[in-house]
């Protein structure tokens, strides 16, 4: 045995290095021929994604980019001159949420060695920003992902020529994002006036210790008030919290009427959870990361009826052209529900290739330019960039352009969401006060219902009565 | 001209005649001109995130596997030393030379903190001190987002050269210095330093350390400071390089990485933890080229260690060694292990072998 | 307030003891500081998760509904995460317990292990299992789902059947024997090595266990065991380690701290993990005996 033991461990060593060896080997790539057409020369545009593909945020991004870049293809690609692009789509794994140093080194790769044209990434804000100065330094047009960090528009305001390849294709600029979570809030505070009888309710915050989060707290304590409601405290939970039942219960005690959150972890799994399991007399809504997916009925063990969040598409809403398929194709695809990666997965490309045909080129410097003046029909509503010089390179929001809606959880099937905003009102005068885009009541949806509260939240309070 | 022959001839004598020192030298010229063979900037950051880890693992080695101060917190010192440069830069304007010195000055004082629970704790206890304190300097840093940004952390400051070829050499350079230090103070046998020979006294047994007259107070206290500055000129360097200083440079993670490659390479000797980074982080970055080594390289990670740890205790480098050299019995000259005699002494190598052998050979005679 | 701060505290005082408990046992018996212990909480709450409610193919991504019943399926989820520490001491830890750092190494890579492998298995979302009763009472003011009683009466009774077998059956005896003197109770026919790893199987049963009945109340996630890790090895620290009536106690006395926390730091729900942290450093700088431990000489300087 011991003279057996020197080859048997060297043995290992050498089956560990050469197991070591084999998964480091690089996968064969598979690049798609281009189908040569009649004097037409094809080309193939490399449009790359960086994301964490163990998590639903690198999934999603994938295959709303797949689902583009399909019909962009199938349609006949891009037409530059004589010459004809398609798109091929490169996808690296980031690994951001576990390493930075893997996300910095996967965008390098990118960028020089699959020498990518056109880039998708950011999923977190830590890595996001590590991984534009990469991008920045090789030139590389670059659309956002789902981090919320405004530091890019900040950088583009600094210095225009480093970072004028920054664009975010999918939601409302980094301003508002304070303010369009809140939007969704005041027609619940109707119902729970209507149908509670209460004059002025009480609003319990619950705000996951994001960073995103951070200056929503102030900012909703400063608006809440002024919709006619009482603020009775704010509970800040971390954003993977699996145990909110202490929170819940000081929640009741104070007397709340409706819980608005704000959270992107497990947290809000957990809250509608135990929300249900504890029966805590409150409306719940507000901007519930989990609740966007179809398995939040799952995680949640089958307590997110009643639900309400913030959603940019629904099965329910024509909010433009495209949406339906997106909404089908998303579910199909990875069997959950679009979100913010998907939509931004999704528009990009499709972007890209508009910008391309129109700037007859597919340079650097052109691309942008076209991409400045882009003007698009996308399946959350026309997308148009700002012209305001403070948020260069961000689409407008409102209610002739890109649009949120609030929803309500009604079963297990996201299907059948129902949804309650935008149900043809105004916002409040206090949210257009502090620059909110005004016009709501001009547009009218057909299938908008009312929140509906859970029953325990009226025998609760018709039982105070 | 003779001084120069006589070099060479120390060389020869010192260097080539060992197989494994001819390996690492020709490892760390070959790192030299890497930029000369590959303008790849994939390649040069894989290979500046490999140097300035070496320099991280390197100093976890020197304060658990030499000195023998269990830490599972080593990030807080990379931490602090991020941060405390991307403070200064983005506050103050002062210019990396500065900031990185003083990044580590900071972690220094953080490290002398730390080494007040080790002057009474030792062991598992420590390890849990050290453990606990990255966590609760999160826990600062997402209370006070103003000042440490919080989640996203730290961004904006300025980068170190400017170029890949730059950062690769100045980092490599860093490197080099730092573990030369590093591999001074740790070294027993040198008879101008004595750390080496002390720290290791107190590591074996600090009772009889403390009883032979060695301050091991100071001697604690010194490796702390020593640890936390290369850690910290690490975590500076890092923060410059990546351009942001955020949360995951102190998150528990950070400091595992730190004890893996350390104990992949071999404990207690910095030319393993130094081999250990090199070998596992470029390893684990090229996995990722293959989509199954992508998803499986985070599992097989816990695999080499157990593997490390059952098979070759002392680390993978170490391991090695043992199987190619051998100490000469007579005058203490290390040999290539297959030399049946001393290359010095020509007293033979391996005397129970050769005790077996001459048996034979009269045997046959006979 | 108060009756929230009264409930909530001895609903997670008990979860965390019986926690604690198995980690003080191994550490008291065999001296081993089990990293992993959270992590055969974390399995067996996937294990329930995966037998009652789906599995997701590890890379196809598609999801099969299991629906078998509940109780097989705990008592299964009990056991595999034994089997699993029973067989990691027999053939990878027995070899190095000596050896301070490498158990620890060793233990922290067998969590890193369970969580790469749920990474893989389920992505990072998290999961929900339903409560075997739901429903909810009000005690005193504060509405309790019957999962948490039921829950924390499991808990109780566990720990309270530890307490009694350690103390009345000669298993019990030779455990405690070996916990006070490991080469005396060699001497007096005790196989150690046996007592090791009855010892590491129960604590990784509790472990298991306690998974199981707390895994309705929370949300099941890969990196689930790193939260009450901290807070246990924080309650072991106050107890004194390997103390298992202080190991209870500090699981107590820290449960009530961090419910304090949560309930009067405005928005500081999220310092939780922070305030163990710093009790547990606190008690290892001016008494790290802790509560109720022993001082070991060869631990001292």
């Amino acid at each position: 045995m011991a003279k057996l033991r020197i080859p048997l461990a060297f043995m290992l060593v050498m089956v560990m290095v050469s197991v070591l060896l084999a998964c480091a080997a690089p996968a064969a790539t598979t690049t798609q021929p281009a189908t040569p057409q009649d004097k037409q020369v094809t080309k193939v545009l490399k449009f790359g994604t960086l994301a964490p593909m163990a998590f639903l945020h690198g999934k999603a991004a994938k295959l709303g980019a797949d689902l583009a870049i399909k019909k962009i293809n199938d349609a006949g690609g891009m037409k530059v001159g004589n010459t004809k692009y398609i798109f091929e789509h490169v996808v690296i794994d980031t690994n951001e949420f576990l390493s930075v140093p893997d996300a910095v080194s996967a965008t390098t790769r990118m960028c020089t060695i699959e020498k990518a044209d056109f880039i998708q990434w950011g999923y977190r804000s830590e890595t996001a920003l590590a991984q534009q100065e990469v991008l920045a330094d090789n030139k590389k047009i670059h659309l956002a992902g789902s981090f919320a960090s405004e530091e890019p528009i900040k950088r583009i305001v600094g210095n225009y020529e480093r970072y004028k390849g920054y664009f975010r294709f999918w939601s409302p600029r980094g301003g508002y994002v304070t303010q369009y979570y809140m939007s969704i809030l005041p027609p619940v505070i109707d119902v729970v006036k209507k149908e509670l009888g209460v004059a002025k309710p009480k609003v319990a915050l619950v705000m996951a210790k994001e960073l995103f989060i951070d200056p929503m707290v102030p900012y909703a304590e400063n608006m809440i008030p002024k919709f006619g409601c009482d603020v009775v405290g704010v509970w800040r939970p971390a954003y993977h919290a699996d145990d909110v039942s202490t929170e819940l219960s000081a929640i009741k005690d104070a007397g709340a009427h409706i819980i608005y959150t704000v959270n992107n972890g497990n947290t809000g799994s957990t809250l509608a959870k135990q929300w249900t399991q504890l029966q805590i007399p409150c409306a719940m809504t507000g901007g519930n990361g989990n609740a966007s997916a179809k398995d939040f009925w799952n995680t949640s063990g089958g307590n997110a009826k009643y639900v309400g969040n913030f959603s940019y598409l629904c099965r329910n809403l024509d909010t433009g052209p495209g949406s339906k398929e997106l909404w089908d194709g998303s579910l199909q695809g990875y069997g959950d529900t679009p979100n913010s990666c998907t939509i931004a997965g999704y528009c990009n490309p499709w972007v890209l290739k508009e910008a391309i045909e129109r700037a007859q080129s597919v340079e650097y410097d052109a691309v942008i330019k076209a991409l400045e003046k882009t003007d698009w029909q996308s399946p959350i509503g026309r997308m148009k960039l700002d012209s305001d010089p403070k948020y260069p390179h961000e689409v407008l929001f409102g209610p002739e352009y890109t649009i949120n809606t609030g929803i309500q959880w009604t079963d297990a099937n996201p299907d059948n969401w129902t949804v309650y905003w935008p149900n043809g009102k105004e916002v409040p005068q206090a949210l257009i006060d502090a620059g909110y885009p005004s016009g709501w009541d001009k547009i009218k949806f057909p299938g908008i219902v009312d929140y509906q509260l859970p029953p325990w939240v009226k025998t609760y309070w018709q039982g105070k009565k | 001209m003779a001084y120069l022959r006589h070099l060479f001839g120390l060389f020869r004598i010192e260097v080539l005649a060992i197989p494994w020192r001819v390996i690492a030298l020709v490892f760390l010229i070959g790192m030299i001109f890497l930029p000369v063979f590959t303008q790849e900037v994939y390649i040069l950051n894989l290979f500046t995130f490999c140097a300035i880890f070496a320099i991280f693992a390197a100093s976890w080695d020197l304060l658990t596997g030499y000195t023998g101060q269990l830490s599972l917190g080593h990030a807080l010192f990379f931490g602090l030393g991020a941060y405390t440069t991307a403070l200064l830069n983005l506050h103050l304007g002062w210019p990396q030379w500065a900031t990185i010195p003083l990044g580590a000055f900071v972690a220094v004082i953080a490290g002398l903190l730390t080494c007040l629970p080790a002057l009474r704790l030792r062991g598992f206890y420590l390890a849990l001190v050290t453990l606990a304190l990255p966590i609760i300097m999160r826990g600062i840093v997402d209370a006070t987002p103003d000042f440490t940004g919080g989640e996203a952390g730290l961004f904006g400051f300025v980068g170190l050269t400017g170029s890949a070829v730059g950062d690769y050499w100045l980092i490599y350079v860093i490197m080099l210095i730092s573990l030369a230090i590093m591999w001074k103070l740790t070294d027993t046998t040198s008879k101008m330093v004595r750390t080496g020979l002390i720290i290791r006294a107190i590591r074996e047994d600090e009772i009889a350390a403390r009883s032979s007259g060695v301050n091991t107070t100071f001697y604690k206290a010194m490796a702390f400071a020593v640890s936390a500055f290369f850690a910290g000129i690490a975590g500076a360097l890092y923060a410059h390089v990546i351009r942001v200083a955020g949360p995951s440079t102190i998150e528990v993670q950070t400091s595992f990485n730190a004890v893996i490659w350390t104990i992949f390479g071999g404990v207690g000797s910095i030319y393993g933890a130094v081999a250990g980074t090199y070998i596992l982080y470029s390893l684990f970055d090229l996995m990722r080229l293959n989509p199954i080594g992508d998803q499986i390289r985070f599992l097989l990670l816990p695999v080499i260690l157990a593997l490390v740890l059952l098979f070759m205790p002392e680390g993978l480098i170490p391991w090695i060694r043992e199987h190619i050299e051998e100490i000469c019995p007579r005058c203490k000259i290390v040999n290539l292990r297959t030399r049946r005699y001393c290359r010095a002494c020509r007293a033979p190598i391996h005397p129970d072998k050769e005790k077996k052998l001459l048996e034979k050979e009269k045997l046959a005679a006979s | 307030m108060l009756q929230n701060i009264l409930v909530n505290g001895f609903i997670y005082g008990a979860l965390y003891a019986l926690l604690a408990v198995g980690f003080a046992l191994v550490f008291g018996v065999a001296r081993l500081a089990n990293f992993a212990h959270t992590a055969f909480y974390m399995v067996a709450a996937f294990l329930l998760y995966f037998g009652t409610a789906g599995a997701t193919g590890a890379f196809t991504g598609a999801y099969t509904a299991m629906n078998l019943p509940v109780l097989p399926v705990a008592i299964i989820a009990v056991l595999i995460p034994v089997l699993i520490a029973a067989g990691y001491y027999a053939f990878i830890l027995d070899r190095v317990k000596y050896y301070n750092l490498a158990v620890v190494i060793l233990t922290i890579a067998l969590a890193m292990f369970f969580q790469q492998i749920f990474i893989i298995w389920y992505g990072g979302m998290p999961k929900g299992v339903n409560p075997f009763i739901s429903g909810y009472t009000e005690i005193i003011g504060v509405r309790v789902q019957y999962q948490q009683l039921i829950s924390v009466g499991a808990c109780l009774i566990t720990v309270a059947i530890v307490v009694l077998v350690l103390t009345w059956t000669k298993w019990g005896q030779a455990i405690r024997a070996v916990s006070q003197d490991m080469e005396a109770a060699n001497l007096m026919g005790i196989d150690v090595g046996k007592i090791y790893l009855i010892t590491i199987s129960l604590s990784a049963a509790l472990a298991a266990f306690a998974g199981v009945i707390t895994a309705p109340l929370i949300t099941i996630q890969p990196f689930m065991w790193s939260n009450p890790l901290n807070s246990i090895l924080a309650a072991c620290v106050l107890g004194g380690m390997g103390s298992i009536k202080g190991s209870i106690a500090g699981a107590v006395v820290l449960a009530f701290a961090e419910v304090i926390v949560v309930a009067l730091v405005p928005g500081g729900g999220y310092l939780r993990g922070v305030v163990a942290l710093v009790v547990m450093i606190f008690v290892l700088l001016f008494k790290p005996e802790g509560l109720f431990g022993v001082v070991f000489e060869e631990e001292r300087l």
